[in-house]
């Protein structure tokens, strides 16, 4: 799976399959600070991903 | 996760609303905000203080779906790299919705951009920023009924919770969703701040903007990024997940204790270089002092 951080625009390669939040959980990413944009789609956090998703977090807090 | 209101998939949680849900949930919000406090009403005029960022435009498309008679008003400190970003998506954004939003700059203004006073390094960026943009807010607003700013729950409940911290006992009382009037503010001309977003969360703003495509895609300011704010952010967020409801219930809490009164002041340099930008009224004078001071110091180089 590959998964973009917007805000450090940091690519991480990583196998997942399950929840969001647990994904979330296992790179230390909190649910709140984060949206979750799943192949191009706004979903939320106990959306179920699948290894070939591509997923983008979007960070809440940015400034501004 | 369903939507709590129909059967289409949510896009959102606390609540859990899909996208048309979502959308009514975001203006009802600021709706009751704006009556319950007595924001403005549709026979007033508006200026919003727009800063490029997300939560400001949001506030533009907000008000005007909600048919309040609204227009932007953009303070440009110069700063490189970091202001052509919002500049871009601020025209996106007016020429796709039509409102006029006009632009004041620093140079302009007082000779200087923040760039050019920063490379003397005899001033602190958020002291210049934050009383040269209230001073420019409040002198271009002047025909205008009130000043709406983006500030949204995250923001407050980080200020609430800053002032407590920090021990800033004169200005805890003095933040909300509005300032008030009373005999000195008016014969200062100073226009009243209001923040229609004060129940909205960041995270929800931020979903709106996605949902609405309102690109806002511009990085963090370079000077003295707010570690004091950001540490509370972190804390804050996490009690917010652990505990949900946690921001809404300090600014309820608040809201609660605070006197609806002596809003408006003036107050000590040192205590207001990390207020938000919504909260206190700076004398004209203060800022002019300032903007001489700057220019004798630039001159002097
Ligand atoms: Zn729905």
């Amino acid at each position: 799976m590959k998964i973009t951080i917007e805000r450090t625009k940091e690519t991480i390669e990583k196998e997942f399959s399950g929840k969001a939040m647990d994904l979330l959980k296992e790179i230390g990413v909190l649910v709140e600070d984060v949206l979750i944009i799943k192949n191009g789609q706004l979903v939320t956090e106990d959306e179920e991903l699948d290894d070939s998703d591509e997923i983008k977090l979007l960070s809440v807090i940015s400034g501004g | 996760m369903n939507c709590e209101q129909c059967d289409q998939r949510a896009i959102s949680t606390k609540p859990s609303l899909c996208k048309d849900h979502f959308d009514s949930f975001i203006l009802k919000t600021a709706q009751e905000t704006i009556d319950q406090f007595g924001l403005f009403t549709k026979n007033d005029r508006i200026c919003v203080a727009v800063s490029g960022g997300k939560d400001s435009l949001a506030l533009l498309d907000v008000l005007t779906r909600l048919g309040y008679a609204v227009e932007g008003l953009f303070i440009n400190e110069g700063i490189t790299n970091y202001r052509e970003f919002s500049l871009k998506d601020l025209d996106d954004f007016i020429k796709r919705s039509g409102i006029k939003v006009r632009t004041v700059s620093f140079e302009q203004e007082a000779g200087f951009g923040l760039d050019t006073v920063m490379k003397t390094k005899q001033f602190h960026a958020c002291t210049v920023c934050g009383t040269l943009r209230r001073y420019l807010l409040n002198k271009y607003a002047q025909d205008y009924d009130v000043i709406a700013t983006g500030h949204n729950m995250d923001d407050e409940a980080q200020t609430v919770l800053m002032n407590l911290a920090r021990g800033n006992s004169s200005l805890f009382l003095r933040t909300g969703p509005k300032t008030t009037e009373n005999e000195a503010s008016i014969k200062r001309r100073f226009v009243p701040r209001v923040k229609p977003f004060y129940f909205v969360s960041e995270k929800h703003l931020l979903t709106y903007t996605v949902i609405h495509r309102i690109k806002t895609d511009f990085g963090e300011c370079p000077y003295a990024p707010d570690s004091y704010r950001m540490h509370l952010t972190e804390i804050l967020n996490r009690y917010e997940e652990e505990h949900p409801g946690t921001k809404k219930h300090i600014l309820e809490t608040y809201l609660a204790l605070r006197e609806p009164q002596q809003h408006v002041i003036s107050i000590e340099k040192e205590e207001f270089d990390h207020l938000s930008a919504g909260d206190v009224e700076i004398p004209s004078g203060k800022a002019e002092e300032l903007i001489e001071e700057i220019a004798s110091v630039l001159k002097n180089q």
